[in-house]
């Protein structure tokens, strides 16, 4: 016989519901808002007398529980002020933002087009929105911005047909200038980019065969270091220390530094924590210098786990581990000495990190309900402001730029 | 056109089956038989159930309970594969195209969310699958766990090119799997709450509607999706998508209904689109479904063999869990008039939500109930009926769910 016997279904035994529907419910207890919400899971019914329901506690919190819930979130559209539109889903992933020393908040969307863009939170004129800067043409997963500490923008491509290029950009409020600098590595992109000040360079990573290269901006010369690692295994950021070295990730997860004074890439006996025997899979998804100079915060790829580097003690110290999911995305040190990051793959949170009492604390998921509801899921940068509010970018088909400030 | 009403309905209760609430699937497979999903969503560890109704027999079946078909039984602690969505199809060959969704809590547990169990490998939704089952020889085919954490809310049957589309939750990404290839695809999210409806125009071109009203194409041909510069009426800047859709009787497009998300007090309004006119195709608004003004559902679109547009709209009761009682109306989709035709109370219980519709080959009309245990299909037969021919009008009432 096909299909199931309804006797067997008839003496099977259910389990209890766990409050009234339908023509169970006796009565429903109104409360003061004009419109009744039923997605209430039994709060505000009253059942015929005489049926029985599984006693099962409602945890009030629940439903709004993996939100953040503390500090302010709001979203700022990405908008094209020509056309007044948002601009097109899959081409406003953010992947890159910096902050300049005006306080400007710079980005870089990717997708099947890139946008670079600026806010200003200190303008009037901007409304909350977004000016685009300029478009790059070209199928784009991952850019990477930099900015000089006198605000000059560099900017590094990563595009599907291969060559990667860098730019520099100027802008002065109204209008922009963007200008190719170099074509560092030959077939590759460029998937991580950082600047020292001190000595005018930009430092690079290719990103099939992890070159490290060295651009002086103004001579555009390009100095190939070669592969941070022979099996060309490498993370995707680089960090420049107080004296000078870069650092970065080679395979599964260990360090390496260039040292400029030596010009030299060392590999470094210390590597990104992960679970035992995980090793393999890991990766350094994310650095950030703290404020002190000291410690490099970051983030390992494999099990999420946020750790310091202390360059010079040559010393690595787990810090925890805020989600249950694989990847530290972004990292940014706030107003209030506390280092903000987003953890996760698929279902970001926003976490906390205070260097002083050692707590690591989850915020959540980011949400916002106005001017629409949204969810973020995906994040891949993260700036602060002068104000201490930090920037998120989400990295999603349809993306805005998140702002989260702290409570006081 | 103008014919008399019948003003009382029928219903199948599906009494085995005393904790499962609602039924969101319900279509006519290419044998003529209604085929419909019994989801439990409100009660910790139940599996959703495909059934089938024969209409000539007046008699159903339980064909399939489908977690343990699964492999993933409904007592396993993780959120359950608890419903079947809008993700019902019948195709040509007799076979049903099903996608499974989430939402029902693990066993005694009360309430379940899928953000707060991402990746917790003992609550956590396994995933929702898609696959084909044969009701003339309860044949399965799964195609496997489509992605983890998340369900389908709505899917459409592409089937010359073998193709189904389909939205996600609660990520809300858009979906394409290749049934030769056996191949998932996800083009990226498209909004942030889910359309209750995917449809496909003539060349099987997938369309459906943001969140902000926005029509959203997946083109077939260039395999992207598009934002159109077209939108379902609705108030801007308040949250609207699709709730319904069904293919026009002239072929040419469809009729649908707005998706106010039950959030606001914008009235539910029927629209027809016509895909070929102009360059994004023309929404044209054909008025609210009823006179409420307070917050109102409508739903169970399916156009009569008397050539109305019959649906399901409802009045308030506060009193009630689900605030609502339901009422067929149908509308003369020329002169655009409709009419009240009666309660869905089968003089056991008044409808509180009413979901799809779908309606056999003799012309009798099949509304899915939710939101009451058992729960229940109201049936209503129109005076004017027309026998449809074995297989001469497949699908029968749509390709999508």
């Amino acid at each position: 016989m096909m299909g199931i016997d309804p006797k067997e279904l008839r003496e099977r035994k259910w389990p209890l519901p766990p409050f009234a529907i339908g023509q169970e419910v006796a009565d429903r207890i109104l409360d003061d808002s004009d419109v009744a919400s039923y997605d209430d899971y039994g709060e505000h019914v009253i059942p015929k007398e005489g049926l029985i329901y599984a006693k099962l506690p409602f945890c009030q919190e629940y439903p709004q529980g993996c939100y953040v819930d503390e500090g302010e979130l709001a979203i700022i559209p990405l908008e094209d002020p020509q056309t007044g539109k948002q601009l097109p889903a899959d081409e406003c992933g953010i992947v890159s933002l910096v902050k300049d020393d005006q306080g400007r908040i710079f980005g870089l969307s990717c997708g099947q087009r890139s946008h670079l863009f600026v806010y200003d939170p200190k303008s009037e004129q901007t409304d909350r929105s977004v000016i685009s800067l300029g478009v790059l043409d070209g199928k784009a997963e991952r850019h990477s911005l930099v900015v000089s500490s006198d605000g000059r923008l560099f900017f590094a491509s990563q595009s599907q047909e291969g060559q990667g290029h860098i730019y520099r950009c100027s802008y002065d409020g109204s209008s922009t200038q963007i200008e190719e600098l170099a074509l560092p590595v030959g077939g590759e992109g460029i998937c991580a980019l950082a600047i020292d000040d001190k000595r005018n360079c930009l430092y690079g990573l290719s990103d099939k065969t992890g070159i490290f290269f060295v651009l002086h901006p103004d001579s555009a010369k390009v100095e190939l270091k070669g592969p941070v690692d022979e099996d060309h295994l490498f993370s995707p950021v680089l960090v420049v220390s107080p004296d000078g070295c870069v650092y970065g990730g080679r395979k599964w997860g260990q360090f390496f530094k260039y040292d400029a004074e030596q010009d030299a890439i060392i590999a470094i006996d210390l590597e990104a924590p992960s679970i035992r025997g995980r090793q393999i899979y890991n990766s350094i998804d994310a650095l950030e210098l703290d404020g002190t100079g000291r410690f490099i915060y970051g983030g390992s790829s494999a099990d999420g786990i946020l750790f310091h580097f202390d360059w010079k003690a040559q010393k690595v110290i787990a810090l925890g581990k805020p989600l249950n999911q694989p990847r530290i995305r972004c990292l940014a040190f706030g107003k209030d000495g506390c280092l903000y990051g987003i953890a996760g793959k698929e279902c970001c949170h926003l976490f906390r990190y205070n260097p002083d009492s050692g707590e690591l604390a989850d915020l959540g998921i980011c949400f916002v309900s106005s001017p629409r509801c949204w969810h973020s899921y995906e994040f891949d940068a993260a700036v602060a402001g002068d104000d201490g509010t930090i920037y998120l970018g989400q990295n999603e088909r349809i993306s805005y730029l998140f702002s989260y400030r702290p409570p006081e | 056109m103008g014919t008399k009403l019948t003003t009382s309905m029928t219903s199948v209760v599906f009494s085995e089956l005393p904790v499962h609430e609602t039924i969101w699937s319900i279509t006519t497979g290419a044998d003529g038989k209604i085929y419909a999903g019994i989801c439990g969503e409100l009660t910790g560890g139940l599996s959703v159930f495909l059934v089938r109704y024969n209409p000539d027999t007046a008699r159903y079946e339980y064909l399939l309970e489908v977690g343990p078909a699964l492999n993933d039984p409904a007592n396993n602690g993780r959120a359950p594969q608890s419903k079947i969505h809008y993700s019902l199809i019948p195709a040509s060959t007799g076979e049903l195209y099903c996608a499974t969704h989430c939402s029902g809590p693990p066993l005694e547990q009360r309430i379940w969310r899928p953000w707060h169990t991402w990746d917790d490998p003992e609550r956590m939704f396994s995933g929702f699958h898609i696959f084909r089952y044969d009701p003339a020889t309860g044949d399965m085919n799964d195609f496997g766990v489509m992605h983890p954490n998340e369900g389908c809310r709505a899917m459409a049957l592409a089937e010359k090119r073998q193709k189904l589309y389909g939205v996600t939750w609660p990520r809300d990404h858009f979906f394409v799997f290749d049934i030769k290839e056996r191949r998932y695809q996800d083009l990226g999210r498209i909004g942030d709450i889910n359309p209750q409806s995917i449809w496909i125009d003539a060349e099987e071109n997938g369309y459906t509607i943001d969140d902000l009203g926005q029509m959203v194409k997946y083109c077939a041909d260039e395999q992207r999706l598009m934002h159109l510069d077209v939108r379902i009426p609705s108030e801007p800047g308040l949250p609207c998508s699709v709730y319904d859709t069904v293919p026009a009787p002239d072929g040419r497009g469809v009729y649908g209904v707005t998706w106010n998300m039950e959030k606001t007090h914008s009235p539910d309004r029927l629209f027809r689109y016509d895909p070929a006119e102009g360059t994004e195709g023309k929404i044209y608004d054909l008025g609210p479904t009823s006179d409420q003004k307070a917050l109102n559902h409508t739903g169970g679109l399916v156009f009569g063999a008397d050539g109305y547009l019959y649906y399901a709209a409802s009045k308030s009761d506060r009193k009630r869990r689900v605030p609502y009682r339901m009422y067929l109306y149908r509308m003369d989709v020329e002169s655009l008039q409709r009419e009240e035709v009666c309660p869905f109370d089968d003089g056991d219980w008044h409808s509180e939500y009413i979901s799809k519709a779908t309606r056999d080959r003799a012309g009798n009309l099949y509304f899915a109930d939710t939101n009451n245990r058992p729960t229940r299909i109201y049936i209503y037969s129109p005076e004017k009926m027309t026998v449809c021919k074995n297989n001469d009008c497949q699908p029968l009432v749509r390709s999508w769910g």
